[in-house]
């Protein structure tokens, strides 16, 4: 008994001497990270006495006498964000700015944005898409940018100027601005089209489809020559494929774009359309069937996720994706250990039917996200003036190239990753290990580094990615006006929002419900005229009604 | 002779009974255990294998270098110390608390035993939800402090019934007699009812400590610092968001993908679980019965 008590005791001792161990590592943890950086404070005092002396120079166009220290709350998306990272801390030492990133899981981001503004919470700084920007916006809860123009030149320059007027007045609530949008100087190219194994057209002696229909008959080619597998696939449900079908085949609405949204811009009628409930959109609808009919469409499709579409993809079992081009290069590296010249490319968009010109939707430039600032945040004037500043030249520099000599360097006349830096070879890890570009603190982003990377490693390697070229045509295409970038959304009032997301939710529920009977054949094609007519009485039209009444205003 | 050819009978009865009954509970045992298995031998294979889908019943071009990855990655490592900490003291002030406010309520001399009670249980009704919970860990200064995992679920109402049930059970007479010999309350509780509550007190500590290993709302909402995170929220950024790219400029160089450190991750985030509650699973059983049978 007297044993047990005392093991009892021992285990009890050993069990808190475990606990308290564990909280001085956490706290010694915390020390180390703090002593490892200097505090803004140190950085002030040591900015002064310098100053004082008439020693070092400012090295930043913008410095603050008193440190400027904010909360930034941002979604921790596909890279971890930390506070002591090369940008942020040459931020700290040049400007005087100490900036906390509150990294928040991206998988659930929109749960805590809402409680925290919900509870009129919100940190210091905030990123947001321009829907909950409105809502947080009426609710008195953020900074009204329009209040501060004289402190944001630059970035009143770049939303104004001619190419973004358009975009930006959508975004504002009551003619006001409220946030900093994410901007993107140069973008790598991507678009939602059809990236297909070249290296098996040419080894059939099939052409290069340049219309649905040609495609159609390429999969059949494809499919006698290898009966065993399908041809194509896709990822996060039909809705996703659909949609980037859909433009091409004259109606609109859902995919890589529009995410669950069916209504679309249709610039040949100049006024919103609600997709599913347009004549056209019954090509898509058709040609899915008859794919699945004809054992082309994987019979699986509809529970397939990236990874999984991705693994069908890089064995061999799949030779057909409708999907963003960005993704080929990694198809290409996973494939290439099966078959050293299997390679996927992208088709330029597709015509349809009798028509002679081919049109796609891709994505727009610049981002639906916003950076803005809580009413409460203590000089938020500063804020202002520190947002505008990563708009500028240098800011731009800063958060895409880093610092020069440690990531960059000048050579023509134009910054260029050091090689060292090119070697990383990976755009996610090249973010991550310096604080860079997407979904770090890049508001006016230049993807040209990404570039770089893969140009340097092609000419290393003697294989450059396909993304490059595909980049390139891209932009042809987009300067040719075959691509065309999905527009924003006209503003809404909030009793509009709150019948968009009602119908939406419905409409989207029955759509989901329906659209797999049509495509397996278990509901006949001659429904779905009677099916689109319902979807149109369901809320199809009124949809429609709400938006070209908003985009009137904008008019 | 027929009573033998009816025992001979019922015996064949029970031997098919036995023999369903295994292969029924090998079933359910195969069906729960292969998604654990096939999660660890995708963790092992080789990434090429594991992006062509060829892993379904073994392991192919073993490698550990995922696991390798894993434990070099400096987030993951505080986020799982994190969890261990918030496991063990959570639990630890949990059940302390827990068994602290059901002794008095299950002793019968308490004046009011039974509206606090009623008031106790009444809450039960109700999930007052995520945004008033948020606004009293804010207002308690709690937020972003460890305290916010630990203390708001300090006390589940259910567990504290089940332990109140379980001390209710317990022979008065042993506490009257402690009394006779000068015992106070405090002493009656820690000398005589913990000791003999030990079942209950073991499957409330499982109960707890899987409850907080898992927790995620709570942390999510309440901590805003990276450093104070558990392992499930890492956790699900890199099942969900492919957050995966401070790893990999290693996976670039070793041959796993980012399927091999999903499941790697996943595999080493239940795995004390799996260690501990073989263990604690016969208390487990037993303190549910007590709790569950006398009223």
């Amino acid at each position: 008994m007297r044993r047990t008590k005392k093991n009892a005791k021992r285990a009890a001792a050993v069990a808190l001497t475990v606990l308290l161990g564990m909280q001085c590592a956490a706290c010694a943890a915390g020390e180390e990270e703090q002593d490892s950086r200097p505090t803004a404070a140190e950085q002030t005092e040591s900015g002064q006495g310098e100053g004082e002396e008439g020693g070092q120079e400012q090295r930043c166009s913008l410095y603050f006498d008193e440190t400027l220290s904010f909360t930034w709350m941002i979604p921790e998306s596909d890279i971890p964000l930390k506070d002591d990272i090369l940008t942020l801390n040459w931020i700290r030492e040049n400007m005087n700015v100490d900036i906390h990133i509150m990294a928040v899981p991206d998988s659930d981001y929109s749960t805590k944005l809402s409680t925290m503004a919900g509870t009129n919470a919100l940190p210091d700084v905030v990123e947001m898409d321009a829907s909950m920007m409105k809502t947080t916006a009426s609710a008195g809860m953020l900074l009204n940018l329009s209040e501060h123009e004289s402190s944001m030149p630059d970035y009143l320059k770049l939303m104004e100027g001619e190419e973004r007027a358009a975009n930006t007045a959508t975004y504002k609530h009551e003619g006001n601005l409220y946030g900093f949008q994410i901007l993107e100087d140069y973008r790598i190219g991507i678009a939602p089209l059809p990236v297909i194994r070249m290296d098996l057209l040419e080894k059939y002696g099939i052409e290069t489809p340049a219309s649905w229909e040609e495609l159609y008959d390429a999969m059949l080619t494809l499919k006698e020559k290898d009966p065993e597998h399908y041809v194509f696939s896709t990822r996060n449900g039909i809705k996703y494929l659909i949609g980037n079908m859909a433009y091409s085949m004259g109606a609109g609405g859902y995919g890589a774009t529009q995410s669950e949204f069916p209504v679309y811009y249709e610039p040949d009628e100049d006024r919103y359309i609600y997709g599913p409930g347009k004549a056209e959109f019954k090509n898509v609808i058709a040609y899915l069937a008859n794919a699945y009919a004809d054992g082309l469409l994987h019979q699986d499709y509809n529970i397939m996720d990236r990874t999984m579409m991705t693994s069908y993809l890089t064995s061999g079992t799949l030779s057909l994706v409708i999907d963003n081009t960005t993704f080929s290069n990694a198809y290409n590296e996973a494939l290439r250990e099966l078959e050293s010249d299997a390679y996927f490319d992208m088709l330029d968009p597709l015509t349809y039917g009798d028509k002679t010109t081919a049109r796609q939707v891709t994505f727009s430039k610049d981002w639906d996200q916003f950076s803005v600032i809580s009413v409460k945040a203590k000089r938020g004037e500063d804020i202002v003036k520190f947002f505008n500043w990563l708009y500028t030249q240098e800011g731009e520099l800063l958060t895409n190239y880093g610092v020069e000599g440690e990531t960059y360097k000048w050579a023509d006349g134009q910054p260029q990753l050091l090689d060292a830096v090119c070697e990383i070879g990976n755009y996610s890890t090249l973010r991550a290990s310096y604080g860079l570009g997407t979904w770090y603190i890049a508001r006016l982003v230049n993807e040209k580094t990404n570039m770089d990377m893969l140009k340097y490693l092609g000419e290393k390697t003697g294989d450059l990615p396909v993304n490059i070229s595909q980049s390139e045509r891209i932009q042809k295409l987009k300067e040719e006006g075959v691509l065309v970038s999905v527009p924003s959304f006209p503003s809404f009032s909030a009793q509009e929002l709150e019948r968009i997301t009602t119908l939406v939710t419905s409409l989207n529920a029955v759509f989901e419900q329906e659209i797999d009977k049509f495509i397996t054949g278990m509901r006949s094609m001659d429904d779905w005229d009677a099916f689109a007519k319902e979807l149109n009485n369901m809320g199809g039209s009124e949809l429609e009604e709400i938006y070209n009444t908003a985009y009137s205003r904008l008019k | 002779m027929r009573g033998r050819e009816k025992k001979k009978r019922r015996v064949r009865g029970d031997r098919v009974f036995a023999f369903a009954n295994l292969a029924l509970l090998l079933l359910f045992t195969g069906m729960i255990l292969f998604p654990i298995y096939y999660m660890f031998i995708v963790s092992i294979s080789g990434s090429t294998n594991v992006v062509r889908g060829d892993i379904t019943w073994y392991p192919q071009n073993i490698n550990l270098d995922a696991y390798k990855t894993i434990l070099k990655n400096e987030s993951l490592g505080r986020s799982y110390l994190n969890t261990v900490f918030y496991t063990v003291a959570g639990t630890s002030i949990s059940v302390f608390m827990s068994a602290l406010c059901a002794y008095p309520l299950s002793r019968k001399q308490l004046y009011g035993r039974r509206a606090v009670t009623f008031f106790i249980i009444f809450t039960m009704l109700f999930d007052v939800g995520m945004i008033p919970r948020f606004l009293v860990v804010n207002a308690l200064n709690l937020r972003n402090t460890v305290f916010s995992i630990l203390l708001p679920g300090a006390i589940d109402v259910y567990y504290m019934i089940m332990i109140r049930t379980f001390f209710q059970g317990l022979p008065e007479e042993m506490a009257e007699s402690a009394k006779m010999d000068g015992a106070g309350e405090w002493k009656i509780f820690s000398r005589i009812i913990v000791p003999l509550s030990k079942p209950v007190l073991a499957s409330v500590t499982l109960f707890y400590a899987v409850g907080i290993w898992n927790s995620y709302l709570g942390p999510l909402l309440y901590l805003d610092e990276k450093k104070l995170y558990p392992l499930q929220l890492i956790l699900r950024n890199i099942v969900i968001s492919n957050e995966m790219s401070t790893m990999s400029g290693d996976i670039a160089s070793m041959n796993i993908s980012t399927m091999n450190i999903k499941y790697a991750v996943i595999f080493i985030s239940i795995l004390p679980i799996l260690c501990i509650y073989p263990f604690i699973q016969k208390y487990f059983n037993k303190g549910v019965m007590v709790g569950a049978v006398k009223g």
